[in-house]
């Protein structure tokens, strides 16, 4: 099963890895302290075992500046969650600062075991497939061999257009911690950490998805 | 599942053989049976070749038995060349009178569907139960060249060396081998791993990995059950000796959607990249490439470093050779202005020459001992490794004297040779040059390949040191 996102969300807070912070809100009223308390531009999401897509059934609003919006997005995600998941939750997140998006996956694979992957994250990864494997337990120097692989890394490490610069030591960290975690947790089947969002000054993961056996 | 200790002595005893019945001989110039009899009075065997064929009292010149049971004392490995029925039927009988090791060529098990799978279960439980070593099903056999042990029912002409071959396709396997042999460089086995159904690539690199004779491992996969044991005994067998493998079935689906990115972007053949790249195995792209790489590292020890420097007297095989080179990690420094003056002084002022890396010394450089001096002196200079491009005239007489007694003083450097010339006009000259381990390819791609297989053993070697 497909853990909800605020469930996958607080695992992985749980064991150290740098998660963009969600909160679960169950009124209009809720959601709008709490982006109150975040600061805006905030997301608003359907958090759903069922629909692991949530931008395909329009379960995503981004880049809200104000509570009217907020207040319209959570009606709009309670219709739906009405009407495609009842055990559903709606989840409050900042919006992810600017910077390079990577992906990382783990994947217990029948024949070749745990497999860690590293790729262009965001909306490029299955337009690109810009992608590099290695079969788990991997150290560091095969986690910079992956990045190295990368055909986008030599340009996005630089600051590619208006995005900044990217530290790959942040970024090797993060791929030890989900490593870390996916061996650590047998029942764990997949994992997707995708977008992580990496710049010179930090690295966050803004969405995760994990499939449970 | 790993074999048992005794299976293992078991098979490195059948690689070694010492008295090898062949079961299905025959003298029909156009029969299976004559093969590995042929191959094994045609070469240095020196144990006892028995032939077992009730049709016979004497073939070709051998005493023929009339069963297996009937050779006293047994033999140590038996050549079965029965159709797959026979062939499991008289497994058992061997295993029943403790012969160690059978060989079947014979196909129609698993590989042919449903009916053929039991056949293959039947022969695993047979040796299983009498730790009966089996190789094949569905092999042309092997060959231990340093023994002229052929247990193989065709044909491949192959000198002893340090090269030994382990191939899911007998044609795949003659087709490295033959690239080998072309290359001058001999192997020190061949062994059809055919269905893999009682022992798999990974117990034949157990055993051959100790086997002084086996120095790098050419390997050719279509695709094994359990990537994950391969990958293990790949690791480590390379951080003992190099191996090259040469991977068929790129292009199979990837895996079925999921409910995550990662389960759908993990094609096999992706995996399967990567973990050559992990276990430190050079993965080659043709069966050519696989030999060419695999004599590099035979030959030549890895690298000290990515540093390179490369030598001719005519530009564009060296510009074809970076293309290659750079691209998978090579660097290409400048000269030090002391080794530019004296590359100056001794190709003559005169000569309208900007000297760089790679050196190119035109006109002049033809000369054989205008070439060698530059030679030594750029030897001097801090690179780890050179490519050193010679275009072959029979007017000029090639400077192989000079490259071994350089290639013996800076034995530090790795040093390929690459000598522009047709097959046949190269053949003595690529003979000479490799009875004097100078490693030596006829184009510069093949240059290219050879020392890419180097930097990535040097790059395996330092990753693993390091941890």
């Amino acid at each position: 099963m497909i853990l909800p996102e605020h469930e996958a969300n607080r695992l992985l807070a749980d064991s150290g890895v740098p998660m963009i912070p969600v909160r679960a809100v169950k009124s209009a009223q809720e959601a709008k302290a709490g982006a109150g308390d975040l600061g805006y531009p905030v997301a608003l999401k359907l958090s759903s075992s069922l629909y692991s897509h949530k931008t395909e059934v329009g379960g995503v609003f981004l880049n809200m500046e104000n509570e009217r919006d907020v207040e319209k997005a959570f009606e709009k995600l309670e219709k739906l969650r009405d009407e495609i998941d009842r055990q559903a939750g709606i989840i409050l997140e900042p919006m992810a600062p600017a910077g390079a998006e990577f992906f990382i996956g783990f994947q217990l694979h029948p024949q070749f075991g745990p497999v860690i992957s590293l790729g262009l994250g965001g909306v490029s990864l299955e337009l690109i497939q810009d992608v590099a494997f290695r079969l788990l337990p991997a150290g560091t120097l095969d986690f910079r061999e992956m990045l190295a692989e990368l055909k986008s890394w030599p340009k996005l490490q630089k600051g590619f257009r208006n995005l900044p610069p990217v530290d790959g030591g942040l970024l090797l960290n993060l791929m030890e911690k989900a490593a870390e975690v996916a061996l650590s947790h047998p029942e764990i089947v997949e994992l997707d950490l995708n977008p992580v969002v990496v710049r010179s000054d930090g690295a966050i993961v803004v969405d995760a998805r994990i499939l449970m056996r | 599942m790993p074999l048992s200790p005794l299976m293992l002595g078991r098979l490195k005893q059948a690689l070694n053989a010492r008295r090898v019945a062949v079961v299905g001989a025959s003298q029909e110039q156009l029969s299976v049976g004559i093969g590995p009899i042929h191959n094994l009075i045609g070469a240095s065997f020196q144990g006892d070749v028995l032939p077992v064929n009730p049709k016979y009292s004497e073939l070709l010149g051998l005493k023929c038995y009339p069963t297996l049971e009937s050779i006293d004392p047994p033999p140590d490995l038996a050549i079965l060349l029965l159709n797959q029925d026979m062939a499991l039927e008289m497994a058992e009988r061997a295993a029943k009178i403790g012969i160690p090791a059978v060989t079947i060529v014979a196909g129609g098990f698993r590989e042919v569907g449903a009916g053929g799978q039991a056949l293959d279960r039947r022969l695993l439980e047979v040796a299983t139960r009498y730790e009966m070593v089996v190789i094949g099903p569905n092999t042309l056999g092997f060959s231990s060249f340093h023994h002229g042990l052929h247990a193989i029912f065709w044909h491949l002409d192959a000198r002893p060396g340090l090269v030994a071959i382990l191939s899911q396709s007998g044609g795949v396997g003659l087709t490295m081998g033959n690239a080998l042999q072309s290359l001058h460089c001999g192997l020190s086995h061949f062994i059809g791993v055919g269905n893999r159904t009682v022992l798999d690539f990974e117990d034949y690199l157990e055993v051959l990995k100790d086997d002084p004779n086996a120095e790098t491992f050419l390997l050719f996969i279509e695709g094994v059950e359990h990537p994950r044991s391969l990958y293990q005994a790949l690791k480590k067998t390379a951080l003992q000796k190099p191996i090259v493998v040469y991977k068929a079935g790129k292009n199979e689906g990837v895996s079925k959607a999921t409910a995550t990115h990662t389960g759908s972007l993990a094609g096999e053949y992706g995996l399967y990249r990567s973990m050559f790249k992990q276990a430190g195995a050079f993965e080659a792209q043709s069966a050519f490439d696989a030999a060419v790489a695999g004599k590099a590292l035979s030959m030549l020890r890895a690298p000290r470093g990515p540093r390179m420097c490369a030598l001719t007297f005519t530009a564009g095989p060296c510009i074809v050779a970076m293309d290659k080179l750079l691209g998978a990690g090579w660097e290409l420094p400048d000269l030090s202005s002391e080794a530019k003056a004296d590359v100056g002084s001794i190709i003559g002022e005169k000569t309208p020459v900007d000297l760089q890396n790679p050196v190119d010394l035109t006109g002049p450089g033809f000369q054989p001992h205008i070439y060698a001096r530059v030679l030594e002196r750029v030897l001097l200079e801090d690179f780890d490794a050179y490519l050193l491009v010679w275009s072959y005239n029979p007017l000029i007489r090639t400077p192989i004297i000079e490259l071994e007694s350089l290639a013996k003083k800076y034995a530090d450097k790795t040093i390929v040779f690459v000598f522009m010339a047709h097959q046949l006009e190269a053949a003595p000259h690529m003979a000479a040059l490799h009875s004097k381990g100078i490693c030596t390819y006829l184009t510069p791609e093949d240059g290219a390949t050879a020392l890419n297989a180097l930097l990535f053993r040097y790059h395996f070697l330092k990753r693993e040191g390091a941890r």
